[in-house]
C-alpha cells in the first residue's frame, strides 16, 4: 500500500475542501471495506484519505418533507435494521441485510456501496425501483440527480473529484404498494449473480405504475422499461408477468465472471424477475 | 507528508498509546505492535473472518480497518475474552463440543459468535449459521461449532 495522509473533516464543506485542495490527490473512505482491498492491491494510491465517520451529518438516517433521506454514511447494518426503512423501504432495509456478512455490514455504508459501483450490488436496485435521489455536495453547494443518472458506467459514477455523496433521497410510496427484491447468489457472502428490485402501484387489481430494477446483469444497475411498459395498466396475471420477465432478459447486458457466465445470467434474470413479481403480489 | 499518526487504541480494555504510518491496517498494530496474535491473517480481503476482532461490540475484520479509524475505539481481540484466568462460556464450549481442529479460524469465530450472543442470546440454528457467514473454517468443522455456539447459549 502507498503512503498517504489520512485527514478527518467534521462538516460536509470541510470535506469538500479537502478534496477541492488536494483534487486528483485525495480520495473520500467511508466503511473502507472496498477501498482498503483496493488500496493493498494498489489499483489506487491517493496521497490523502479524507475520512467521513466524523460528520454526524452524513450517518443520519430521518424522514425530510414527506421523504426518507438516508446518510451515505449510514452503515448497512443500520440501514437494514431501522424502523423508519423498514417501514417506507421495506425492500432497501431487506437488500441490506443481504450485503456480504456482519462484519461488512457492520462498517460498509450505503454511500461507499453506491460510490464504488461494483456490479451486483444490492442497494442499487431497491433504491432505483423506489425512485431514489442521490444528493451530492460539492464545491458550489448540493445537486440532487435521479440516482438512475449516477451510475455512469463499470465502477464509475457522475461524482467529479470534489464531490461527496451526501444524502440518498427516497421519496413517499403510493399506498398499496407491492414490492420485493430477490437475490440470487451461491454463497452468502457474495455479491449478486442476478438482484431484481420490483415495486408495482395496484389500484383495483391493475397494476397502475411498475418500477423493475436489476443489478448484476450489466455494466450499471438499471430499470428495465420493457418489463415496466408490459406490466403498467395492465392486470399482473401469470401472462402478464411472463412477459414481463422476457422483457427484462431481453434489456440485460450482462458480463462472464466466475460466479457465473452471461448466457446463464440472462436466463437467471427471467426466472428472478418472475420470482420477484410473483413475491411482490402475493403469489408464491 | 506526515508519515506518522499519533493514535490512542483501547485494546482488551488497555490503553495504548501509538505512532503509526495512516496506511498501517488494524490487524498488524495488533499482531505486530501489540503481539497479540490472536487475530490471524487469512485472505487480507474481507471474506475469510480469521482476522475477526470486536469494535465497540461489533464483528469487523481487522484485516480491512485501518489503525487511525480503531483510535478512540473498543477493541476486544481473543486474549481479552477470559476474565480473570477463566474462560468464556463460549470458549469452553468450544473445547467441550470440539469445534477447535487446527485452531485458525477459532479467534474469528468465537469473537462473531460472542457479537451475535451479545444482540440474540436465544438463537435458532439459523441464526447462528446466519450470524457466522463471514467466517471460513477450512477444516470445515461448521457443525460442531454451529453446535458449540449453541449450547454456550443454552447455559450448557
Ligand atoms: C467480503 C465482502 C462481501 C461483500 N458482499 C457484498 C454484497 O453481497 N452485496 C453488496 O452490495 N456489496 C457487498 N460488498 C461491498 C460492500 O457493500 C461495501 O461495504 C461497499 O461496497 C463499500 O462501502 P464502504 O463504506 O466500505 O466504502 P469504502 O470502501 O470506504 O469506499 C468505496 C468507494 O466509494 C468512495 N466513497 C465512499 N463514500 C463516499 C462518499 N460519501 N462520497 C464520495 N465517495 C465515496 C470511496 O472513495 C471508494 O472509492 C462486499 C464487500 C466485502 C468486503
Ligand atoms: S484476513 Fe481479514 S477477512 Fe480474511
Ligand atoms: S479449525 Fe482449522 S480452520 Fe477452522
Amino acid at each position: 500500500m502507498e503512503d498517504f495522509e489520512y485527514l478527518k473533516p467534521t462538516t460536509t464543506a470541510e470535506a469538500v475542501n479537502m478534496l477541492a485542495q488536494h483534487s486528483g490527490e485525495a480520495r473520500a473512505i467511508a466503511g473502507g471495506q472496498s477501498l482498503i482491498p483496493m488500496l493493498r492491491a494498489r489499483l489506487v494510491g491517493p496521497a490523502y484519505l479524507i475520512g467521513l465517520e466524523a460528520i454526524p451529518d452524513l450517518a443520519r438516517i430521518q424522514a425530510v418533507d414527506g421523504s426518507l433521506r438516508i446518510g451515505a454514511m449510514a452503515t448497512h447494518l443500520e440501514v437494514a435494521t431501522s424502523a423508519l426503512v423498514r417501514q417506507r423501504a421495506s425492500i432497501l432495509a431487506e437488500a441490506e441485510g443481504l450485503v456480504g456478512s456482519p462484519a461488512v455490514r457492520n462498517l460498509g455504508t450505503l454511500g461507499g456501496n453506491l460510490c464504488h459501483n461494483e456490479v451486483g450490488a444490492d442497494p442499487p436496485p431497491p433504491l432505483l425501483a423506489l425512485g431514489a435521489t442521490a444528493v451530492i455536495a460539492g464545491p458550489g453547494g448540493d445537486r440532487k440527480l435521479p440516482l438512475e443518472q449516477f451510475f455512469t458506467g463499470f465502477l464509475e459514477t457522475a461524482l467529479a473529484e470534489d464531490e461527496i455523496l451526501a444524502y440518498v433521497d427516497i421519496p413517499a410510496q403510493p399506498p398499496g404498494l407491492a414490492s420485493a427484491y430477490v437475490k440470487y447468489r451461491l454463497r452468502a457472502v457474495d455479491r449478486s449473480i442476478v438482484g431484481v428490485a420490483v415495486a408495482l402501484a395496484i389500484e383495483g387489481g391493475v397494476c397502475r405504475e411498475a418500477k423493475v430494477a436489476l443489478g448484476g446483469v450489466g455494466p450499471v444497475p438499471f430499470r428495465s422499461r420493457g418489463a415496466e411498459a408490459v406490466l403498467s395498466g395492465n392486470h399482473p396475471d401469470e401472462r402478464t408477468i411472463e412477459q414481463a420477465a422476457g422483457a427484462a432478459m431481453a434489456e440485460a447486458r450482462p458480463m462472464s465472471d466466475a460466479h457465473a457466465s452471461a448466457d446463464y445470467r440472462r436466463k437467471m434474470v427471467a426466472v428472478f424477475t418472475r420470482r420477484a413479481l410473483k413475491h411482490a403480489l402475493g403469489m408464491g | 507528508m506526515a508519515t506518522r499518526q499519533q493514535v490512542q487504541l483501547n485494546v482488551n480494555g488497555e490503553v495504548y498509546d501509538l505512532e503509526v504510518p495512516p496506511k498501517r491496517l488494524l490487524l498488524d498494530v495488533l499482531r505486530d505492535d501489540l503481539g497479540l496474535t490472536g487475530a490471524r491473517r487469512g485472505c487480507e480481503d474481507g471474506f475469510c473472518g480469521a482476522c475477526t476482532v470486536l469494535l465497540d461490540g461489533k464483528a469487523v475484520h481487522s484485516c480491512s480497518v485501518l489503525a487511525v479509524r480503531a483510535a478512540g475505539h473498543q477493541v476486544l481481540t481473543i486474549e481479552g475474552l477470559a476474565q480473570n484466568g477463566k474462560l468464556h462460556p463460549i470458549q469452553e464450549a468450544f473445547i467441550q463440543h470440539g469445534a477447535i481442529q487446527c485452531g485458525y479460524c477459532t479467534p474469528g469465530m468465537i469473537l462473531a459468535a460472542r457479537a451475535l450472543l451479545d444482540v440474540n442470546p436465544h438463537p435458532m440454528e439459523q441464526d447462528v449459521r446466519w450470524g457466522l457467514t463471514g467466517n471460513l473454517c477450512r477444516c470445515t468443522g461448521y457443525v460442531k461449532i454451529v453446535e458449540a455456539v449453541l449450547a454456550a447459549a443454552s447455559g450448557q
